[in-house]
């Protein structure tokens, strides 16, 4: 099984996209060949920054928008086929900054998609500028005296959106990586996995996060409490956790506003004779 | 009398707009044609709202705009809309004495609810019309279900109130017109949408898009469809977007300032060829505007909205009545081309109310150009017609890429000028071939004199007006349906048989008008504008009709 294409990979020598694309790769190709996964049911969403060109690289149904709306397109693909399993790959310009609202939408709603962040606090397609998620300070080119705001934590914020699958990955982990997917894939409702990935060109922080990052994982931290979640997604310093935040199973949106409906299978026509009845 | 045109005013929570429907399907039962305007302003408590029935032998498409009974909840709205009564006009006000019904101590001694008021209005009409009081019983009942008693109660004493009172009489006959469903033009777009085989309809509150939406959420079960709203304007259209993708005909609706938002991804639909519906039921602009009232002002941005170039159609019902078939058609359009198809209605037509005999059971299949062939399937696949076969996921081999970056047949990302230049001329021929297909489609309707020698051209919720508006005038009337592709040969073979060309749009720069002049080389020789947020009326429009005939 080989689920790559014959398209030349475009990211720059050492990028963290790398880490993402053949950690993903793996999960699917072994979900495929296990037959967890149908390879046919299987739809990437890509938005837009160097990230996005990951759905040139999967031989897998695939829809590239427009920036910042990989949420709310991968809820209507749910909301249409029961049967899909709908990943969305991100930048953290694409759901912290464009489209912010959507992910929290998203993930109150409990839509059962995957959204993998590509989250290297910089704009790298645009050259170099900074992102919801870059340090105050960070010198970019459009804030050559230092960004003047303060970074935002995609951890806490999605724990306290509701989120029902809350975890963090760093690109420098690649089996890591691995564990997270394809737990998110097979949680049932609305996943994240926030990767930090370092940018080579513009913002390389990977021996800065190399010497932090521990696996939650190799600790007695158990995900399922809410509140100490919150409490732990704020552990930001000489200590940055890697691994699932946060974990509940509860009713997905599109389950609620169709109910057990295929639109793609069932596309009958229905009889309106009763409404026009009552309206006359 | 051949007719009647009842006002009802009152302040909000009076049951102004759900009693204006009941009277109107009291008189449908009874064999009236009814056409309902529903004035109301953008708050919830405190302002003036009314709405004019009008009841007819013959089907009316407008309201009248004059009185024969004058209903009021309230003194200060009989004041205000003294301008909508004539001197013989039955002005029925809370309280004692006249022709007045003391609506609030009968609605206190039956220890009932203001918003029941407009029940005992049918008690009234029922002795001043002289229908029997079976037909208010019945209309109730269907109305009110196991709330009726109470309503009943409320009529009878309107009924007893009338007759002690000896209150005129406006009598109506029995008249024979079957009883037909009494329906407005959201709802009938939405209905139309979902007989050609929507499933999907997302939209975020915005007057007068939301009883669309509203009406979809009712009936969503019994429609087995979804109706979602969502977090905004751009979540509506895109959802819509990726619900197509995945095989589910969707729909997103709103009002001008929502058509704003969806701009990039009306683009989106466009350059990735998505089909994809949207509804813009037009409110007065810029901006904020006048929210709750009516007007034309969104047809430049509907055919322009959306950056690059890609095929679009737009289609402007005339009347509550062609919502329904014009709504399934762009559904239709959609599919079969895989592009953004616009259905442009205004809030005269949008939350208008009228009695509708159409051909409801008529069906309209949503043919789809599948993928049929083996090997690798390629979504932007170049054709003689532009039409790319379509595949969904889920179907077994197929891999779709569906790319908003320009892209190679495969879906692939391209920016080589050759593939650029590829795909431009693809979707342009796309864009050709809906001009093609479209002189056999149904895009213009003619109306009135057609020998006549001067011609009234016009689009949209204006057409109802003018059907009444021209009779007796020596003028044809032109209703364009498909603002885009422009009828363009269809029109100009009829301006070359006028004399005069007038336009009638309901805004303040004619940009219908412009289109006009730019596809047909022809500017119209008179302009009848309307822009203060209300609907033309007949009477006027024929004197305004009448001058620019001098």
């Amino acid at each position: 099984m080989n689920i790559g294409t014959n398209k030349k990979i475009q990211w720059c020598p050492g990028c963290g996209n790398y880490a993402i694309y053949s950690a993903f790769k793996n999960v699917v190709e072994r979900n495929i060949e296990n037959g967890k996964l149908i390879k046919e049911n299987i739809v990437l969403v890509s938005g837009i920054g160097c990230h996005g060109y990951i759905t040139n690289y999967y031989d897998l149904n695939s829809f590239h928008p427009i920036h910042g709306r990989v949420p709310p397109l991968a809820t209507g693909m749910r909301i249409a086929n029961d049967l899909l399993t709908v990943v969305g790959f991100a930048g953290d310009g694409d759901v912290y900054a464009e489209g912010m609202n959507h992910i929290i939408q998203a993930a109150r709603r409990n839509t059962d998609i995957t959204m993998i962040v590509h989250d290297n606090s910089v704009y790298g397609l645009t050259t170099g500028q900074f992102t919801p998620t870059s340090p105050k300070g960070f010198k970019g080119r459009s804030t050559p005296f230092g960004n003047p705001e303060r970074p935002l934590n995609p951890i806490t914020l999605m724990i306290v959106s509701r989120g029902t699958f809350v975890a963090r990955g760093f690109s420098g982990d690649v089996k890591h990586l691995e564990y997270l997917f394809e737990r998110a894939i097979f949680h049932r409702g609305f996943s994240i996995v926030d990767v930090i990935q370092p940018c080579v060109t513009f913002n390389n922080t990977y021996e800065f996060f190399r010497k932090r990052v521990y696996r939650l994982e190799d600790t007695d931290y158990k995900p399922n409490d809410f509140e100490k979640a919150v409490e732990k997604s704020l552990e930001w310093g000489d200590k940055i956790p890697i691994g699932v935040f946060y974990e509940e199973e509860t009713d997905t949106y599109e389950k609620l506003v169709r109910g057990h409906e295929n639109f793609f299978f069932n596309r009958d026509v229905p009889d309106i004779t009763e409404i026009l009845t009552e309206k006359s | 009398m051949d007719e009647l045109s009842v006002f009802l005013g009152g302040r909000a929570g009076e049951g102004v707009k759900r009693g204006a429907l009941v009277i109107g399907k009291l008189f449908n039962r009874y064999g009236y044609h009814v056409f309902i305007m529903d004035d109301y302003v953008s708050t919830i408590r405190g302002g003036q709202d009314y709405s004019e029935i009008r009841i007819s032998k013959k089907e009316v498409f407008s309201q009248k705009g004059i009185s024969d009974i004058f209903f009021s909840f309230h003194e200060d709205i009989f004041e205000r809309y003294s301008s909508k009564t004539k001197r013989d006009t039955v002005a029925v006000l809370d309280g004692k004495g006249g022709t007045n019904v003391p609506f609030d101590e009968i609605i206190k001694e039956k220890n009932a609810s203001p918003v029941m008021k407009p029940s005992v209005i049918l008690g009234v009409l029922s002795y001043v019309c002289e229908i029997p009081f079976e037909f208010v019983v019945k209309t109730l009942e269907s109305e009110f279900k196991e709330k009726a008693d109470k309503n009943i109660e409320l009529a009878k004493a309107g009924f007893e109130y009338a007759k002690e009172n000896n209150f005129p009489k406006l009598r109506m006959e029995r008249w024979t017109k079957p009883q037909f469903p009494v329906i407005s033009g959201n709802e009938l777009t939405a209905l139309g949408a979902v007989r050609a085989g929507m499933k999907v309809y997302t939209a975020y509150p915005i007057t007068p898009a939301s009883t669309l939406l509203h009406f979809l959420a009712k009936e969503s079960k019994r429609l087995h469809i979804a109706a979602i709203h969502t977090e905004d304007e751009i979540s509506a259209a895109v959802m819509a977007i990726g619900a197509a993708y995945a095989g589910a005909p969707a729909m997103c609706g709103t009002s001008g300032p929502g058509i704003d938002l969806m701009g990039e991804a009306i683009s989106l639909a466009g350059g990735t060829e998505i089909p994809l519906v949207i509804v813009d039921a037009q409110r007065a602009g810029p901006t904020t505007g006048v929210p709750t009232y009516t007007e034309q002002g969104d047809l430049n941005l509907v055919l322009n909205v959306g950056h690059g170039e890609f095929p679009r159609i737009v289609l402007a019902p005339g009347t509550i009545d062609e919502s329904f078939d014009v709504a399934a058609r762009a559904m239709q359009y959609a599919w079969w081309y895989q592009t953004p198809v616009f259905v442009l209605t205004d809030k005269h037509i949008a939350e208008s109310t009228k009695t509708v005999n159409i051909q409801f059971g008529k069906k309209y299949p949503l043919p789809v150009k599948y993928f049929e062939g083996s090997g690798v399937y390629k979504r932007y696949q170049v054709t003689e017609d532009g039409i790319s076969p379509i595949a969904f996921p889920s179907m077994k081999g197929i891999v779709n890429h569906t790319n908003s970056t320009e892209h190679t047949e495969e879906g692939y990302s391209s920016s080589l000028p050759e593939n650029v230049v590829k795909m431009k001329e693809k979707r342009l021929k796309k864009a050709e071939t809906i001009r093609n297909d479209f002189l056999a489609e149904h895009t213009i309707n003619v109306f009135g004199d057609v020998d006549a020698k001067n011609t009234v051209i016009t689009f949209g919720s204006p057409t109802g007006t003018l059907l009444e508006a021209i009779e007796g005038l020596p003028l044809k009337l032109l209703q364009v349906i498909a603002l885009e592709p422009f009828p363009v040969e269809k029109v100009k073979n009829i301006f070359d048989h006028s004399e005069k060309i007038i336009s009638v749009e309901q805004n303040s720069t004619g940009q219908f008008a412009e289109l006009v002049k730019c596809k047909t080389g022809r500017a119209p020789d008179e302009k009848i504008l309307r822009y203060d947020g209300r609907p033309f009326d007949p009477f006027e429009l024929k004197e305004r009709l009448k001058e620019a005939l001098l």
